[in-house]
């Protein structure tokens, strides 16, 4: 029904309004050009939407759509124009809240406008490439309104006093902005950006400019920074209150390089508070603030990096090369970990795990650790005092712990030979003395070597730990058969160790005290019952012995003394008086360990069991000793001269690094063999760097030492020199 | 002062029979209880370096040296039987 009568009344108004009738037009357009003016004058409510609709409607289908547009643009124009006076006759702070009620009418006209306008926004419009009828709207609003001369300008001007005050500490409406800011931002983002955006960093590079230079003036270090901090802060809470968020990476980048990287030099290297201050002094929190700050801009970091370095290895440089710390080299690695523990607390704490500053710490102590070339050795001996006592007591874990700090400097070590060389003596005389502390710490550190190293590394070390298990077997197996035929006999613990796994010295036969040779005699006899084809060799320079001495008044003590401490004291049951010299011709003991032997035992207090003329502390071969009748002390047990590992002196360093060279001889001959195997001809450049690489892990090999052992090879006809390239050699099967 | 009477009459006596049983009483100031000692095994062979490396026989090689060991020690005993 509806339809039924709805057509008759379109084809009725078809036929009665013929084509080309202008007069209908131009009633049709005043109808809605006073409907436009109703709507901008708040009137709307008396307006028939449907009526209007239909007008425009009809202004399309009979070919007005030009006329229709066109008095669209005209209309709405002059409205703007007066909404733009009105805007700009605003006085003060009203100025803002004016455009803001007006964009607010003007975006509900609109609305409005576009609504009744609809059919030629979806036909007319598209047909004839005309710009829609919303974002026409917002076209004249910009050109009209917003780029009028005087608003544009005082707009812009408005916005940036605004953001200046709030910088300045000032609570301003901060709606109110954003709803500037919004309008700007839906007026298309290029207005927003030339309207405002480009103004405002620019100006804001200048405050932040001005402002850090103020700051770098008057400020420390820690200050300065809190302050950008705090500067980078506002800026990014002001975009996300009232700013378009793309801003943000554009407004931090004007703080960041206006006041970081335009001072980022003066900062770090500011006297008594840039970053080697922080590092001194702890300051986790100022450092942590510097590395996030300075993470921002290009090449921040690298600054702060680069300073670290220069001052962690000036520190490290300092510490292992004063001469003071070398005399005590459980003091001198203590203090190695301590800084290591405190640059590492920096890079967890303050620096983010940042692994560009672990590599750089890395390379510091890779640095200054092998500039002292006894580093090695004092490491070595950090391990013993740890393991005879320093470690006593203490859990499983934190064992662990230390171990593996440890191992975090070995690594540095560049000459990992010679730690091992040092680890071995050090070792041997832990397990011979039984002072260590425990078995699974001296395993633990060995396994910790071998993953690191590799199994040729540790293999003789492990042997150590076999022949003590072994040594203990084998006295197990000599008392249980041999027990009964002891009778007063001395007791025998007899270490057999094998040559060439422990770091020995040769040991000259000395004349054993005839009481205890009856028992060697056994242990040798049982030993090579058991172990055909071998030969023992006694170790006097080493090992103790249990003595029970009486004396004048009857009292008794047990003493503990060296192997040549024994022979020598047993001499006295049968002599009052014997010189050094007639000592020597008995005991057949080397003069200076005799010397050092007798010094022990005559001129020690409390420890004097011998008795010395002339009482000087220095031994000549023709003075005598005597039994010291006299002799007291407050203790039962009297242990005399027992000898912890100590640092080496000059001479003994020397003989140990000539003791290295001569082990790495074979194992440089051993990889050319290798390398010279698997390749049959290689020339001499890249047999040194082959080699290289294949000792690296231990210590780097002299290039000048490679060709010597070259040369050996050639001699000894594993190679040849290749007739025509002297520089290329060739393997012999 | 007993002792000091004890001594004066003994050597107006002179007799070397009384001056030997005193002597031969004397206690020994040290004794030894226990010995630790350590001892060093090697093989029992003549040559100790390596015919082809010339290193010390116990040293590098260890499986290379243990055999060629074993041959040393059969050719010994073989030499030693004839």
């Amino acid at each position: 029904m509806s339809t039924q009568k709805k057509r008759p009344y379109h084809i009725e108004a078809f036929k009665h309004r013929a084509v080309g009738d202008p007069k209908y037009a131009e009633k049709t357009w005043k109808v809605l050009e006073h409907a436009i003016h109703e709507i901008y004058n708040h009137n709307a409510s008396g307006l028939s939407f449907e009526e209007l609709y239909r007008n425009a409607y009809n202004m399309v289908l009979q070919k007005f759509g030009e006329k229709l547009y066109t008095g669209l643009v005209t209309t709405m124009t002059s409205h703007l124009k007066e909404i733009s006076q009105s805007i700009e006759s605003a006085q003060g702070e009203i100025f803002l809240e004016e455009i803001n009620r007006k964009w607010v009418d003007h975006n509900k006209a609109l609305q409005m406008i576009r609504d009744i306008l609809m059919y030629m926004d979806r036909t007319f419009i598209p047909s004839n490439h005309k710009t829609p009828v919303h974002e026409l709207g917002l076209n004249l609003w910009r050109d009209v309104v917003i780029h009028s001369s005087k608003t544009q300008a005082r707009l812009l001007d408005t916005l940036l006093e605004l953001v200046l005050r709030e910088r300045n500490g000032e609570v301003i409406n901060r709606g109110l902005m954003r709803n500037i800011i919004k309008m700007l931002m839906d007026l298309g983002l290029p207005v927003y950006q030339q309207d405002f955006e480009k103004h405002f960093l620019d100006v804001s590079a200048n405050f932040y400019c001005r402002e850090s230079q103020k700051f770098i003036e008057s400020c420390d270090c820690g200050d300065y920074l809190k302050k950008a901090e705090r500067r980078l802060n506002e800026e990014m809470e002001r975009v996300s209150h009232y700013l378009d968020p793309r801003s943000e990476s554009k407004i931090t980048n004007v703080v960041e390089k206006e006041m970081i990287e335009s001072h980022m030099h003066t900062l770090v290297h500011m006297e008594n508070s840039g970053l080697v201050s922080m590092l001194v002094d702890d300051k986790y929190e100022d450092l942590q603030r510097m590395h996030n700050l300075f993470r921002r801009v290009p090449d921040g970091l690298t600054i702060v990096k680069d300073v670290m370095t220069s001052f962690v290895r000036d520190t490290g440089k300092q510490l292992v090369m004063d001469p003071e710390r070398l005399r005590d080299p459980v003091d001198f690695v203590q203090r190695l970990l301590d800084l290591k523990d405190k640059y590492d607390r920096v890079i967890t704490m303050s620096f983010n795990n940042d692994k560009t500053f672990q590599n750089a710490l890395n390379s510091s102590f890779e640095y200054f650790i092998n500039l002292n070339a006894r580093s090695p050795e004092f490491i070595s001996l950090f391990v013993d005092d740890k393991l005879r006592r320093g470690l006593k007591g203490v859990g499983e874990e934190d064992v662990e712990i230390l171990l593996d700090k440890v191992m975090m400097l070995f690594r540095y070590l560049q000459e990992k030979d010679v730690f091992e060389k040092y680890y071995k003596q050090h070792l041997a005389k832990r397990l011979l003395s039984g002072k260590t502390i425990s078995d699974d710490a001296e395993r633990s550190l060995i396994v910790k070597l071998k993953t690191e190293c590799g199994y040729q590394f540790t293999s003789k070390l492990e042997g150590m730990f076999t022949d003590m298990k072994t040594s203990h077997d084998t006295m197990q197996g000599f008392y249980a058969i041999l027990g009964t035929e002891m009778g007063d006999s001395p007791s025998l613990s007899v270490q057999v160790l094998t040559t060439g796994s422990w770091p020995t010295q040769p040991s000259p036969p000395c004349n054993l005290p005839a009481e205890i040779l009856g028992v060697c005699d056994k242990f040798r006899t049982y030993y090579l019952g058991t172990h055909n084809g071998r030969r023992l060799s006694w170790q006097t320079n080493m090992g103790t012995a249990d003595l029970k001495a009486t004396f004048g008044k009857g009292q008794k003590h047990e003493l503990n003394v060296s192997t040549y401490q024994m022979c020598v004291l047993m001499l006295f049951n049968s002599a009052e008086r014997l010189t050094c010299k007639e000592i020597e011709q008995a005991t057949a003991i080397p003069m200076s360990d005799l010397r050092r032997c007798l010094q022990s035992l005559a001129c020690v207090k409390g420890k004097n069991v011998l008795r010395k003329e002339p009482m000087s502390k220095d031994i000549a071969e023709d003075d005598a000793f005597f039994f010291n009748d006299k002799f007291t002390s407050k203790f039962f047990k009297v242990k005399i001269g027992t000898v912890v590992a100590q640092r080496e002196s000059e001479p003994e360093n020397l003989e140990t690094r000539q003791r290295v060279e001569e082990d790495r001889k074979p194992q440089i001959e051993a990889a050319i063999v290798r390398i010279m195997k698997s390749r049959r001809t290689l020339d001499h450049n890249n047999i040194v760097a082959e080699v290289t690489k294949q000792l690296q892990s231990r210590f780097l090999p002299n290039p000048v030492v490679i060709k010597k052992r070259i040369e050996s090879l050639i001699e000894r006809e594993f190679l040849e020199r290749d007739k025509v390239d002297r520089k290329l050699y060739r393997y012999l099967a | 002062m007993a002792t000091l009477d004890f001594d004066v009459p003994m050597v107006p006596t002179g007799e070397p029979s009384s001056n030997v049983g005193p002597s031969s009483k004397k206690p020994k100031h040290f004794e030894i209880k226990k010995w630790n000692v350590v001892t060093l095994w090697a093989w029992d062979i003549v040559v100790d370096n390596c015919a082809i490396c010339w290193n010390h026989i116990m040293d590098l090689c260890k499986k290379f040296h243990f055999f060629q060991l074993k041959t040393v020690l059969l050719f010994e005993a073989f030499r030693s039987a004839s």
